[in-house]
């Protein structure tokens, strides 16, 4: 197993710190099965063969390696919806031994497409789940992606994401990250189109040796595009979080607006989180924000349920399920909810 | 009386929507106009365009203040001239104290270099006639302000500049009734024969203390009606309803 | 404010800075790096031996490492045509009256002896490679505070300064650091015994003439437990054809409830690379406040770093960078949080204009041993158009639960709101813009001393001028 970087920092900073990448390698046998459903409309689902070419050539701060080895291994999935079309797609990845998939969206003008992307597993089978995601986004065309990890704890997950998001296109991810052993998960979203639009947020929980390492560019390209990225999670054990979130206002994206937020919440002296969140401007006329912060439990809020009569440990359950549970409310499916929550509630 | 203020037949857009679609409007030394209206009636739209605010465009018509055509000249230009407004939403400055932003302002529309310790005592006259807490001169303007104390911060700095004209535009908005008396006597002391007052509004209760000589009823971009005091109690009983008709 | 603006923007401008002066050296090292070089410079120098092995060391450790990945592009500089060593041809003096005089007339353009005799406690001014002139007041001097040159600390104080030499900057930590290691020169050395306020600030000048030359000060700051400091340190340079260096490094070390308040304005002229390392280690309850200013330089790399060592310390950074033409200013700070019930606030603005590029990088790293420890990073950017290039590049690693952290970052430009609502009354659009520009830095400029804020307010309006259309 060879030595791979993950998560590349667009502008590394100071060496010493060991943060402007992640050194991984690819957990498990070589050889991957296919556990994968999809469940879609059959006119708008087709085999994506092996080799077929990238959307775009960049994937700026991807493994290239681990990349290309899905462009040329990995069968997959193609997902075409038509024009003005509306669109639900199930997808569920049950991880026993390994995966390597690749999806391929491309969303035509208007059209509208939920997706449900739902990581299990079973098994104590120490392994790599392993996709990529292209979504293309034609113009004025939505699309809802909701992402809930449940892996099991020995399961390395690596994700990559990229958007291309063309004029007036809407996108909004919600991720719920709760499985797996490391979590490599790398988003680039292009926004190309003007008034393009995207929403990206991440709830998290780790807890034991768990390993969260999230990369996210929001490029802004096109005039009036809008950005806003989300992380917000608990860490507790030996947990730690990597977060590296760049928003880069392209010259030439005019009133373009981004925002990033990263919260974290440590609830045992031994976790580790790393905040890393890029603002990159060549343009004057845009508005840009970032906030980080990471801290305990606040000790009013606990003081508040304690006063109400429950146990500091309950009081903390409270607390971190009522972080998460806001964005478990907008996955929409009942059933997948409530494993969400049990995984919550174990978790704590 | 001397005219300060005529607008001729004045049509003004924003992002390409025309709101005020031919304002004729004449305002002498020594009076007091009220602009009454509903929301999204044009009103601060006047206000804006008599100010020179560039995000509202004129299309046609001329604004002529104090016997020149103004309608073509910068902002700062016209409050040299002897314009002021009283903004609706006063902006936060960081980093600019109120001494002295308003000193800046006066030496640069007087052209005279003001002199640090009398503008100090001028200054803290102003506020206490305004109950203005004077520790704010020291403050950054209106960073952290209450809404009644930004415009408590405007009509201080009408004080002080003293212009021509003064154009309130909703200075009484969102104030409680405390407010509305101090902010109303202060524009009294303002008031006298050589300047002249705007007041733009759609409450009643800042008139009760000031003596309008003239109200216009503003109805989507036009002049509707004028007429004296009487009609603010007219539209009070009425509505702004009645008048839609005359639009 | 405004008032005195037009009084002082009338008779100030760049070209104070910029006027060069011919002046005759008594030694000038060949340009390059050499083992012969720096034998020379130790021979010059009059050196103890542990020096000479020290830059020999040093110069192995330059020569073996490489330029980082991360830093702005500096292939403009050209380490064969640097000159590491420029010796005026004047010893040290500690009366103004002796100092020559076309080194003294820089001086006092610069408006330095004008500073001593209204302001500040002490002096020192240097000149290229050497401090030419040292000053203090007596009744410190009675307390035990010593104020000299590090030449002369190194011969009279010879172990303090080895007890402490590069012990915070090792030459092993970068390559500039290395360098410096190799060919120092100059610089101040501060020590100021426990428990003695030193209310007045002291003040050390940097001045670079040469053309073609490096600046390697040393400056060694000692304040023991309970103590307290104030040190300015200002830098100036004329601008040549060619490239100059400046690979300064300053070490201080703040005791046990002890207090160092360390202001810099630097004004580097616009060939010059600034390499410079800062670094602080403070011991339980004490404070080091950092108040920087960056305008000059081509491009600068300027990171002072807060070591919180002891429990119970604090650090404060408050900086202003402002980014013109042709200028690349990566700057920033980091703080490590090393004990318990640490604190440290960071405060930092940067405005670019003109195709300038300014560059915020920071560090906030809150260690396992940090507990109870409480940190705030604001950065705001301000982009006067859309040719600059303004970039935000911090990295916070929390390694402990039991912390309060928060971070914070702006980037804009100046509303078209705010400039209108200046302009109702009466100020003109270009004032309106720089009176936006001095409101934004207004925070960072009170913090500076007096006759600082004025230069810096100078500097900026120097900067605006003529670049509003």
């Amino acid at each position: 197993m060879s030595e791979l970087l993950f998560n590349e920092l667009p502008r590394p900073t100071f060496r010493w710190l060991r943060v402007n990448h992640t050194v991984g390698s690819l957990a498990g046998e070589d050889t991957a099965v296919q556990s994968i459903a999809v469940e879609a409309n059959e006119n708008i689902l087709s085999p994506l063969p092996v080799g077929t070419a990238l959307l775009e050539g960049k994937y700026e701060g991807a493994n290239k390696e681990a990349v290309q080895g899905l462009v040329e291994k990995a069968e997959g999935y193609a997902i075409n919806v038509p024009a003005n079309a509306k669109e639900v797609v199930g997808i569920r990845i049950d991880a026993t031994a390994r995966v390597a998939n690749r999806f391929q969206f491309i969303v035509g003008e208007g059209a509208e497409l939920e997706v449900q992307f739902f990581v299990t597993g079973s098994g104590d089978a120490v392994t790599n789940v392993s996709y990529l995601n292209e979504y293309d986004v034609k113009a004025t065309g939505k699309i809802v992606v909701k992402k809930v990890n449940l892996l099991p704890e020995h399961v390395q997950h690596i994700e990559h994401r990229y958007t291309k998001l063309e004029d007036n296109a809407d996108v909004e991810y919600i991720n719920i990250e709760i499985g797996g052993s490391e979590n490599i998960l790398n988003y680039y979203h292009d926004l190309v189109g003007k008034e393009s639009h995207i929403i990206h947020d991440i709830a998290y929980l780790g807890n034991k040796e768990q390993k969260f390492d999230i990369s996210m560019i929001m490029s802004h390209g096109g005039k009036k595009s809008v950005s806003d990225i989300h992380n917000l999670g608990a860490l507790s054990g030996n947990a730690k979080k990597s977060f590296r979130g760049t928003l880069d206002f392209l010259h030439g994206a005019t009133a373009s607006e981004g925002a990033e937020e990263d919260t974290c919440l440590l609830l045992d002296p031994t976790v580790k989180s790393i905040s890393l969140p890029l603002l990159l401007c060549k343009e004057d006329n845009v508005v840009g924000n970032h906030a980080a912060s990471a801290g305990q439990i606040d000790h009013n809020k606990l003081f508040y349920l304690m006063s109400r009569g429950f146990s500091e440990v309950e009081a903390k359950h409270i607390i971190v399920e009522s972080m998460i549970r806001p964005i478990i409310d907008r996955i929409g499916d009942e059933t997948i909810e409530e494993a969400a929550l049990a995984a919550v509630r174990n978790k704590i | 009386m001397a005219e300060l203020l005529q607008i001729k037949d004045l049509k003004v857009s924003v992002e390409d929507k025309q709101i005020l679609k031919g304002i004729d409007l004449t305002i002498n030394k020594g009076e007091i106009h009220v602009v009454m209206g509903t929301n999204g009636a044009g009103k601060s739209t006047l206000a804006n365009a008599i100010m020179g605010n560039s995000t509202y465009t004129v299309d046609s018509g001329s604004i002529i203040f104090d016997g020149k055509d103004i309608t073509e000249d910068a902002v700062n230009d016209r409050a040299k001239a002897g314009i002021f407004m009283s903004f609706q939403h006063p902006i936060s400055i960081p980093g600019i104290t109120v001494e002295n932003f308003i000193r800046t302002a006066k030496s640069t529309i007087t052209g005279e270099n003001v002199r640090a310790l009398s503008f100090k005592k001028e200054l803290k006259e102003k506020m206490d006639e305004l109950s203005f807490d004077t520790s704010y001169a020291q403050r950054y303007v209106n960073e952290g302000f209450s809404g009644g104390e930004r415009k408590k911060n405007e009509i201080l700095q009408m004080s002080i500049l003293n212009p021509k004209l003064a154009i309130l535009d909703e200075t009484d908005s969102g104030l409680d009734v405390d407010a509305v008396r101090i902010v109303s006597e202060g524009v009294q002391r303002f008031h006298n024969e050589e300047n002249a007052v705007l007041i733009i509004t759609h409450h009643n209760q800042i008139l009760q203390k000031l003596n309008p000589d003239y109200v216009h009823v503003l109805i989507n971009g036009k002049i509707v009606k004028t007429g004296d005091a009487s009609l603010v109690r007219e539209i009070e009983e009425k509505g702004y309803d009645a008048y839609k008709a005359l639009a | 404010m405004e008032e005195r603006k037009k009084t002082q923007v009338a008779d100030m401008d760049r070209g104070v800075y910029d006027i060069k002066n011919d002046f005759e050296y008594s030694y000038i090292a060949d340009a390059g790096l050499t083992e012969d070089i720096i034998r020379e410079i130790w021979s010059n120098k009059n050196e103890p031996e542990w020096m000479l092995e020290f830059r020999l060391k040093s110069l192995e450790i330059y020569n073996r490492m490489g330029i980082p990945n991360w830093i702005p592009d500096i292939s403009g500089l050209d380490m064969a045509n640097i000159h590491t060593y420029v010796k005026p041809k004047v010893d040290m003096k500690e009366n103004w009256d002796e100092v020559p005089e076309e080194i003294k007339s820089t001086f006092d353009r610069l408006g330095i002896p004008e500073a001593e005799k209204t302001s500040l406690a002490g002096v020192g001014a240097q000149y290229d490679s050497e401090v030419v002139y040292h000053s203090i007041q007596e009744d410190l001097v009675k307390q035990g505070v010593i104020y000299t040159d590090i030449e002369t600390a190194l011969h009279e104080h010879e172990e303090i300064v080895k007890k402490y030499w590069m012990t915070l900057i090792p030459p092993t930590d970068h390559k500039w650091a290395a360098l410096h290691g190799a060919v120092w020169s100059g610089g101040s050395f501060v020590y100021v015994p426990a428990g003695v306020q030193v209310d007045i600030p002291l003040q050390s000048y940097f001045r670079l003439n040469a053309p073609g030359a490096g600046q390697f000060e040393h400056t060694m700051i000692i304040v023991e437990e309970g103590a307290k400091l104030h040190f300015i340190e200002g830098c100036s340079a004329p601008k040549y054809d060619v490239s100059n260096l400046h690979a300064g490094a300053v070490e201080l070390f703040v005791k046990d409830n002890a207090t160092l308040r360390y202001s810099t304005i630097e004004n580097w002229s616009k060939n010059m690379y600034n390499l410079n390392t800062k670094r602080c280690v403070v011991g339980k309850g004490g404070t080091i406040e950092w108040v920087s200013g960056s305008f000059g330089s081509k491009v600068s790399c300027l990171y002072p770093m807060s070591i919180l060592n002891g429990e119970g310390a604090h650090a404060e950074f408050t900086g202003v960078t402002f980014a013109g033409e042709g200028q690349f200013l990566d700057t920033g700070c980091k703080v490590v949080h090393n004990a318990p019930y640490t604190t440290s606030n960071v405060n930092s603005k940067s405005i670019s204009k003109s195709g300038g590029a300014a560059i915020y990088r920071g560090l906030l790293k809150i260690g396992p041993k940090a507990e109870h420890s409480k940190a705030t990073v604001s950065c705001e950017s301000l982009m006067l158009d859309a040719e600059s290039q303004s970039d935000t590049i911090p990295a916070i690693i929390v390694e402990n639960d039991n912390v309060d952290l928060g971070h914070e970052a702006k980037i804009g430009r100046i509303s078209d709101e705010a400039i209108f609502y200046l302009m109702t009354r009466g100020i003109s659009e270009e004032e309106a813009r720089a009176m936006l520009v001095r409101g934004f830095v207004e925070p960072i400029s009170k913090e500076l001393p007096l006759e600082y804020a004025v230069e810096m307010n100078n500097l900026i309006n120097l900067e605006l001028e003529g670049s509003i259309g």
